[in-house]
């Protein structure tokens, strides 16, 4: 297949994909509090209603930046996703894919917050704070974890990383970025940013109609682009085999992943960035395991 | 002191206004705290106006009725907040309310009507119809407080947000993710119920609207509104009826507390606590809906004794959820307890010191979480509390976790004396109807509510009607407490600060008349300063 | 711990919430459901009336016609129109689905047809309710019965033999 086909592919997929793998973990959680739960495309029909509905923007918002969140944070997870290789091996590909894909997904979390500080609303407001105090805790552990594995494989983009090659500081390396991909996909303890007991959505507070489909639909895609990294990094076969392989694992790692949120209580931030401070030494013994070629 | 009248329950005492700050004052250093007050408009009777101050002794398992009269003229009479901080609301109810104004009131600003009320008119006079519908005026207020600097963002919460599940007002402080002050603004859901009960309704069906109060302990006040009237007419209610109303409400406690539970884990982000919590809870709903025909509202009381009776196949069918969910609630609980994340949040969080929990008058779990050793039940043993064996637990924390805590031991505590009750259960008749209503007479029925205590004090009105009622819930006694616990806190720690005293608003709210179309000019203005000096 | 005990406790309870509306809820027999009144039972007497607390029954006069008017939107389901029925006329059922498109549904009206004053000619009471009270009351007095409250206030009181004033009864 062409690249750029098998590219197409994978970003239908995963725009058609993500809303339905919080369907499963809704279900999940629902299965583990003891509750029927809604259907499974039940993300599906909230986001086709709200992006059936205008918007409404806030009077004394920042307008262009409210109207310009949205869209901006879809694109850049929706273009991390064009060289993620996620349903077909074959990708777009080019050297420091993974600071490339880092970047993209900070961006959209930075335009999540910047879309809060514009609405103007106080909620947004603390909201927006938090979610920057987490990118920034997030970013320390991040960076070392990167560079480790980096080291660890040879290189920053996926073709040398996708499947890592089996040594000490890879395996400490993925579970350190599986603790990440849980932390960044704002799930609880960490969802300081969109408490909703507390700070009612935080930054999404004043989004309604499209605008909160499309911040809905980056936060699903968002955290089916963190499943496929640490599942490319683990599986490592190509073909059809491995499209199935994936879908599967897809699905276990998000029912352990929505198992995990559905038994923890919320943290305070001041809290959860400690944690994020803490674990960076994960992130550190992973890199100096790799320096030290183990 | 002037004439006194001896009661077992209470004691009415006609003070001059010289000394009412003195008695205040010996008594408060006696141990004792302020309950509730009320203005009555006696003019039809002697043409003056009452001021009724409840001031509940624990120690002496007695409340002290203060009574303090002024002519129609000159309708006023010294303020006692002064000494006793806890008065502040109730005095500006009754200023509000009736028009009595009170000398000396460090803030006699409106606590209850909207600003855009009339000047002069006070809708519990005897003179106003109930039905009168009053045009607004030009609302007083819209000032903002300034004692904030730029670095200081305001944060409001409510009057509509997730954390309330009524609509109230708290507006918070932030510098950073600190709360450095709060206000509290309140009666947004006036629904007038004493005018009513007052004007159009009779003695028995009065129990259903006092059991309206409150959508989660609506049992309680039914049940304090039936005690006020048959200590006023000397009702002899049979025992079996007592072990009936004191089942009800402690069943009530139980799924009271089980909701809160479920209710502090969804605020601290644990959702499948809340399902677990509520899961128990549901055999309790269970068992209500057996005895009392539904789940909540139970309409079991009326003026001396239940309606229903229990048979002995209920007896035993409620004997079996009881231990399913006593069983379920304590698996919950262990378990709850051991996720350390929780805990952490509930600890040295939200501290209400001992001093000011005295002054303020908090009562129940709040006060209990402040070492504060009181509980109605114990200290004024109604109902069939008197034969029945149960501890009351006292913590020192001060924080939202001795509060937990506090509510986990009265929860056992409950199915204990839910136990006890089916298997002392004494036979005979449920309900005495052979009584006559007195006029003018005074009563004070008083339970401890799963929010703590609740007071409602009756002035009789004979042929069957009430000449002035007045209850109160525990929150209005735990609210001013609030902006307290509040200060120097994580934003994220407010909700669970909030519902850790179980507030219950609407409860506190229903006092009074209010014209809905006002809701924006409602929570700005002098009332900020009110806060602030209660806080002082 | 805690919280894999509690994961284990939710997998091994399966589901508790149930499928309504999808699957009925059962009630227990005396569940205080939807008020329905008898119109076959019923006497008018109004005794439901002024035991209600929120209104919700009201009687009123329409010409030959007392009506006894039971509007759901207001009632509370406390029951005691049920207690104070000397008939047994009004029960509460179990129905507790009272949602619906059509507000007439929520209204029920007996309609009962009244007797005329035999001195003065102005409906007073209903038939039912008359013939109850002239099976309670001493045959003797049961002629009284048969004018309406004013006329009988005025009535002389040795209208008939031996003076009855009725309070015996």
């Amino acid at each position: 297949m062409m690249p750029e086909l098998s590219t197409l592919v994978n970003v239908v997929f995963v725009v058609l994909f993500a809303p339905l793998l919080d369907g499963i973990e809704r279900k999940v959680k629902a299965r583990l509090q003891t509750r029927q739960g809604p259907p499974v495309l039940q993300s599906w029909y909230d986001l086709i209603k709200l992006l059936k509905r205008p918007s409404v923007e806030p009077s004394g918002s920042f307008g262009w930046l409210f109207r310009l969140a949205p869209a901006v944070a879809l694109s850049s997870v929706l273009l991390a996703s064009t060289f993620v290789p996620s349903l077909l091996a074959r990708s777009m590909g080019f050297w420091g894919d993974l600071i490339a894909f880092v970047y993209l997904l900070a961006l959209a979390s930075l335009f999540l917050a910047l879309g809060g500080f514009a609405s103007c609303n106080p909620y947004a407001q603390i909201g927006s704070h938090r979610e920057i105090s987490l990118l920034m805790a997030e970013e320390f552990s991040l960076a070392f974890i990167v560079a480790g594995l980096a080291v660890s494989a040879g290189g920053l983009a996926f073709s040398a990383m996708f499947p890592l090659p089996l040594k000490a500081s890879s395996v400490v390396g993925v579970l350190a970025f599986a603790v990440m991909v849980y932390v960044s996909g704002a799930r609880v303890p960490f969802d300081v940013a969109e408490a909703e007991p507390e700070i009612v959505e935080g930054p999404l507070i004043e989004f309604s109609g499209r605008s909160l489909g499309l911040m809905k639909l980056t936060a699903y895609v968002r955290r089916l682009l963190l499943f496929t990294v640490l599942l490319n990094f683990v599986i490592p076969f190509g073909g059809v085999l491995r499209s199935s392989v994936y879908v599967a694992a897809l699905l276990v790692l998000s029912a352990v992943y929505a198992a995990f949120e559905a038994y923890f209580g919320r943290f305070r931030t001041a809290d959860a960035v400690r944690f994020l401070k803490r674990f960076a030494a994960a992130g550190f013994v992973c890199w100096l395991l790799a320096v030290l070629g183990w | 002191m002037g004439r006194s009248t001896l009661e077992g329950r209470f004691r009415v005492i006609d003070v001059s206004p010289d000394e009412v700050a003195e008695v205040v004052r010996e008594l408060f250093e006696d141990g004792c705290y302020y309950a509730t007050g009320m203005g009555v408009d006696e003019r039809p009777l002697n043409g003056r106006f009452a001021v009724y101050h409840a001031i509940n002794c624990p120690k002496r398992g007695v409340y002290v009725i203060l009574r303090l009269t002024a002519p129609e003229n000159r309708p006023s009479v010294p303020s006692i907040t002064p000494v006793l901080r806890g008065a502040e609301w109730a005095e500006r109810e009754a200023h509000d309310m009736v028009g009595v104004t009170f000398e000396n009131h460090p803030n006699l600003e409106r606590l209850i009507l909207p600003e855009d009320w009339p000047d002069g008119v006070y809708p519990l006079r005897k003179d106003f119809p109930y039905n009168r519908k009053m045009a607004g005026t030009e609302g007083t207020a819209g000032v903002r407080g300034e004692r904030h600097d730029e670095a200081t963002m305001s944060v409001p919460l409510g009057p509509y947000h997730p954390l309330l599940h009524e609509p109230e007002y708290f507006e918070l402080y932030v510098r950073e993710d600190r709360i450095v002050g709060a206000d509290y603004r309140g009666f947004h859901v006036h629904r007038g119920m004493e005018k009513l009960a007052e004007s159009r309704m009779t003695l028995n069906q009065i129990p259903f609207l006092a059991e309206r109060i409150c959508g989660i302990c609506g049992c309680t006040h039914s049940a304090a509104y039936c005690q006020a009237v048959e200590e006023a007419a000397g009702v002899e209610v049979p025992e079996r009826a007592l072990y009936i109303r004191s089942l009800m409400l402690e069943v009530e406690r139980i799924h009271s507390h089980l909701l809160w539970f479920g209710v502090a884990c969804h605020l601290l982000g644990f959702d499948s606590g809340f399902m677990h919590f509520w899961r128990a809870r549901e055999y309790v709903m269970d068992i209500a809906e057996l005895i009392t025909g539904n789940r909540k509202t139970y309409g079991i009381n009326l003026v001396g004794g239940v309606r229903r009776d229990l048979s002995g196949e209920k007896i035993q069918k409620t004997l079996k959820l009881l231990e399913l969910a006593e069983g379920e609630s304590r698996e919950v609980i262990d378990n709850v307890v051991g996720m350390k994340e929780l805990i952490a949040r509930m600890e040295g969080v939200g501290v209400l010191r001992r001093k000011d929990a005295r002054e303020i008058g908090v009562v129940g779990p709040v006060a209990r979480a402040s070492g504060i050793d009181t509980d109605v039940r114990r200290d004024h043993p109604y109902a069939a509390y008197g034969d029945l064996d149960f501890k009351v637990p006292v913590y020192r924390g001060c924080d939202v976790l001795s509060r937990f805590l506090v509510r986990v031991d009265e929860t056992f505590e409950s199915f204990s004396l839910v136990r006890q009750i089916l298997e002392n259960l004494p036979d005979g008749e449920i309900i005495n109807e052979e009584y006559s209503l007195p006029y003018m007479e005074f009563g004070l029925g008083s339970t401890e509510a799963p929010r703590g205590e609740d007071v409602h004090m009756v002035l009789t009105g004979g042929e069957n009607q009430v000449y002035r009622w007045h209850p109160r819930a525990p929150t209005y006694n735990n609210l001013p407490a609030v902006p307290l616990m509040l200060e120097g806190e994580d934003v994220a720690d407010a909700p669970i600060i909030i519902a850790s005293i179980d507030p219950c608003f609407s409860c506190t709210d229903h006092v009074s008349i209010v014209d809905a179309g006002s809701g924006r000019v409602l929570w700005r203005g002098p009332l900020l300063e009110g806060v602030e000096r209660l806080r002082r | 711990m805690g919280r894999i005990k509690l994961m284990g406790l939710a997998v091994s309870i399966g589901k508790v919430t149930e499928r309504y509306p999808f699957a009925p809820v059962e009630v227990p027999d005396d569940y205080r459901g939807k008020p329905v009144i008898d119109p076959g039972i019923c006497t008018g007497c109004g005794a439901c009336a002024s035991a209600c607390p929120p209104q919700a029954i009201q009687v009123k006069e329409e010409g030959e016609f007392r009506v006894v008017h039971l509007f759901l939107g207001r009632c509370i389901f406390c029951g005691r129109c049920q207690d104070v029925c000397p008939e047994g006329a009004i029960r509460l059922t179990t129905e507790f689905e009272l949602a619906t498109p059509n507000h007439d549904d929520l209204h029920q009206f007996v309609r009962l047809r009244m007797v005329r004053c035999v001195r003065c000619g102005r409906p007073f009471d209903t038939y039912r309710h008359l013939v109850r009270s002239l099976r309670e009351v001493p045959f003797i007095e049961g002629e009284r019965l048969l004018l309406c409250p004013e006329c009988r206030a005025k009535a002389p009181l040795d209208w008939l033999e031996g003076g009855g004033d009725g309070n015996e009864g």
